[in-house]
């Protein structure tokens, strides 16, 4: 799609949950792609439509907010479009979307974008409901009264959306007259006629505008914003206060306005909403259904995505033997085969765990459920120093962190969103399950207590607990070691149940699988290159040596096939092994040997790298083959003391380890992006490996006085 | 000035003036001025929270941004 060369450049505007996106979806339909807004790290939704004869536009689908005074990271970036006229993103035109059934709060923002003195076309969404409830629009009146088209949309039919584009094409080709929709104070025109001459930006609103927010704007210079700022002194420029009257004398002119343009009649109806929510926003009712719809969520994922996972990985499996198969013997078919490939598939088996959860969250989202969950949470979340809008992010952390940290941009007092981003890669994501799998199939025994619990899946379980029990007490910690001054919020609307949309839906779906394979796919691609390196390369001699040794014991049993035997001792001497040895005396306080050292270091390319280590180490040729690797791994001896390796304390150290340490590099530097500094990431990785190895020894110290 | 918060589950008052003024741009924003008529329609858990309705906007506030709206019968 980049290559086709949009003429004009078009923006979808409007308050959140008014249905913007459904009618983006509608106008460009899957031709869309999401990248960033240049400089900030919010995601930018965008879509090539063909207009009858002005050729293409591209429509970006801004973030929703109530006002251009934003107050979140998200909001903040349709500021940043907006006042940078010089930009070749800068829409011509702005498509508004508005909601028939609160018309006077929804052209607040509309007024203010009129006064942007951009081309704007009115889009009246929902009313349908509207006529449900008594409330009918006159479009011409309104559109004579504004001054600028008006036509009605339906987002879930799709009705009006072409007439909604063509209004857009006229408003394009037919240049008006600049429309003024709030008059400036003496003061405000003051400052304003400065900044503009300074800028040089027509609009005296828009150089308002540049006055209020020069600090937020990321095209401005540091010269540009400490002359406003000088400005600002001059004058004396109470920018709150201004704030406050001009939105109030906005709604002073849109009252009788609105009032001219609609007629309403008394109608009896039930709302089906106001009564649902009796029993979901209900403080026990609430929490119960919550905690069962989540039950219902995570069974859905396991028992949904085994067989595609089981699919890929036989595939991945079989494409890997086929290709070392037909290819020569050489290192550069290894590097295909154990690296690349294996680095693939190991992406790749995560997307059916995090389509089905996304899948579920976004009907959550959809249907408005989710805003609920925030109200219900908040108070619960804020006593750990999180926001009810953190819940979603945890809840999305267990499938995969990554997603989970990027949707905390919702929130929007930073410290609230830095602490959830910190904690949220404690909660345990697909990436861990491998790894309890088989350590719980070693050493816990398939026991049903009571008859009827069974115990491996009770520790299964409660690792789960445990991981969301520490990412509350790490987020309580870092609520007392972090100071802001500035507020939180919770302020959010509740909107209307209604039936998912099926298209959104999906888009969301595709959306996020498309943002995991990239983000992570691209880094576990990398460091699993790295790894195959490490694991397959020694030095000479010592490769050498050890390829000798497992000649020597193949000479005296041939249980083990000799590929497997030398694929092992060269694990041993290559450089992998050479390091897991080099940190064996730093890990044996948990119970670790080197082998599992070399796990260790495996697994920072991605947590469930793990078992295909181990299947290497334990010799066990095709790793598909779990049973003979459990099988193996709990017979393993330790070689100086002769004890079990797999003992019941390493087990649950090393699964404790697993649970909170940061063994995951896209996470790193996807906080990175999130948080714009090396400092965050870092905190994080500190603080996680420190936790993980300090409960890890308690865990082996204290089982080990019993087992 | 009573408060949206001190509003029993049910009552309706309407919206005078608010507290803090950063708060005010955003809940105005929102479509909750001066003038408009407001329902608390239930409070949380130990109120730390509660559900407000407008005539065509239901919203959920923290105890401070309710309190923080000063209001008249």
């Amino acid at each position: 799609m980049s290559n086709q060369q949009a003429t004009y450049q078009i923006a979808l505007a409007g308050n959140p949950n008014v249905g913007k996106s459904s009618i983006f979806n509608r106008l460009t339909g899957l031709r869309q792609k999401v990248g960033n807004f240049p400089g900030v790290t919010v995601d930018k939704k965008s879509g090539i439509i063909q207009f009858e004869t002005l050729g293409k536009a591209e429509v970006t689908d801004l973030p929703g907010l109530y006002s251009l005074y934003p107050t979140s990271e998200d909001e903040k970036v349709v500021l940043n479009i907006l006042l940078q006229e010089q930009s070749d993103k800068y829409p011509d035109a702005i498509g508004y979307i508005a909601d028939a059934n609160d018309l006077e709060r929804h052209l607040l923002l509309c007024s203010q974008l009129i006064d942007l003195q951009i081309p704007i076309v009115l889009g009246l969404n929902m009313t349908d409901t509207a006529t449900e409830k008594g409330i009918s629009i006159d479009s011409k009146k309104l559109s004579d009264a504004l001054g600028i088209a008006v036509v009605e949309v339906n987002g879930r039919t799709g009705e009006g959306v072409n007439e909604f584009k063509r209004l857009l094409e006229d408003t394009l080709k037919n240049s008006r007259e600049p429309l003024s929709f709030y008059e400036l104070s003496p003061g405000e025109r003051q400052i304003a006629k400065d900044v503009s001459d300074y800028l040089r930006t027509e609009a005296a609103y828009k150089a308002l505008l540049l006055t209020h927010h020069a600090a937020d704007l990321i095209h401005l210079t540091e010269e540009q914003k400490y002359f406003v700022k000088t400005l600002k002194e001059k004058y004396s420029f109470d920018s709150l206060d201004l704030q406050l009257d001009e939105i109030m004398a906005r709604y002073k002119q849109l009252g009788p306005l609105v009032k001219n343009c609609i007629s309403l009649k008394q109608v009896e109806r039930n709302d089906f909403t106001g009564q649902l929510d009796r029993i979901l926003t209900h403080p026990v009712f609430g929490l119960l259904i919550f905690g069962m719809l989540m039950i219902l969520v995570f069974q859905s994922i396991f028992s949904w995505s085994e067989w595609p996972m089981t699919v890929i990985e036989e595939s991945f499996a079989g494409l890997s033997s086929m290709l070392s198969a037909r290819l020569p013997d050489a290192w550069f078919s290894r590097l295909l085969t154990e690296g690349v490939v294996a680095g693939l598939s190991g992406v790749l088996v995560f997307v059916p765990q995090i389509a089905i959860l996304f899948l579920l969250i976004s009907i959550l989202e959809e249907s408005g459920y989710m805003a609920r969950v925030v109200y219900l949470f908040d108070n619960l979340m804020r006593r750990f120093g999180l926001n009810g809008r953190s819940v979603v992010a945890l809840i999305s952390g267990g499938a995969c962190a990554i997603p989970a940290i990027m949707s905390t941009r919702t929130i929007t007092n930073w410290k609230e969103r830095l602490i959830t981003i910190l904690v949220t890669p404690l909660i345990s994501c697909s990436a861990r399950i491998p790894v309890f799998t088989i350590l719980i199939a070693v050493t816990i025994p398939a026991y049903k207590l009571f008859g009827w619990i069974n115990i491996q899946g009770l520790v299964f379980l409660s690792l789960y607990a445990l991981g969301a029990i520490a990412a509350l007490l790490s987020a309580f910690v870092f609520s007392k070691i972090l100071k802001t001054e500035e507020p939180g919020y919770l302020m959010m609307e509740l909107p209307q149940y209604q039936v998912p949309q099926w298209k959104n839906v999906g888009l969301t779906v595709v959306e996020k699988v498309k943002t995991f394979s990239w983000e992570a796919g691209r880094i576990i691609m990398m460091v699993s290159i790295v790894l195959w390196f490490l694991a397959s390369y020694g030095r000479p001699s010592s490769m050498e040596k050890a390829r000798e040794q497992a000649a020597d014991e193949y000479a005296l049993s041939q249980e083990i096939s000799l590929d497997q035997l030398e694929a092992t001792h060269e694990l041993e001497a290559s450089f992998a092994g050479t390091l897991g040895k080099f940190i064996e005396p730093v890990i044996a306080p948990l119970g670790y040997d080197w082998k599992i050292g070399i796990a260790l270091i495996t697994s920072f390319a991605a947590r469930e790298v793990f078992v295909g280590t181990m299947a290497t180490i334990y010799a066990v040729g095709d790793e598909s083959d779990e049973a003979l690797l459990r099988q193996r791994m709990s017979e393993a001896q330790n070689m100086r003391t002769g004890e079990k390796v797999f003992t019941l304390p390493t087990a649950f150290s090393l699964m404790i380890f697993y649970l909170f340490a940061m063994q995951c590099m896209s996470t790193l530097a996807v906080v990175r992006r999130e948080t714009k500094s090396w400092k965050w990431p870092a905190v994080q990785l500190a603080y996680m490996s420190v936790l993980a190895y300090g409960a890890a020894y308690a865990v082996y110290k204290i089982l080990g006085i019993w087992f | 000035m009573r408060n949206l918060h001190q509003l029993k589950p049910g009552e309706s008052a309407i919206v005078e003036d608010f507290s803090d003024k950063l708060m005010a741009s955003r809940l105005m924003s929102m479509g909750i001025i001066p003038g408009a008529e407001i329902t608390l329609i239930r409070h949380s858990y130990s109120k730390a929270s509660c559900i407000v309705k407008l005539p065509a906007l239901t919203l959920a506030l923290r105890k401070s941004e309710a309190s923080g709206i000063l209001i008249s019968s």
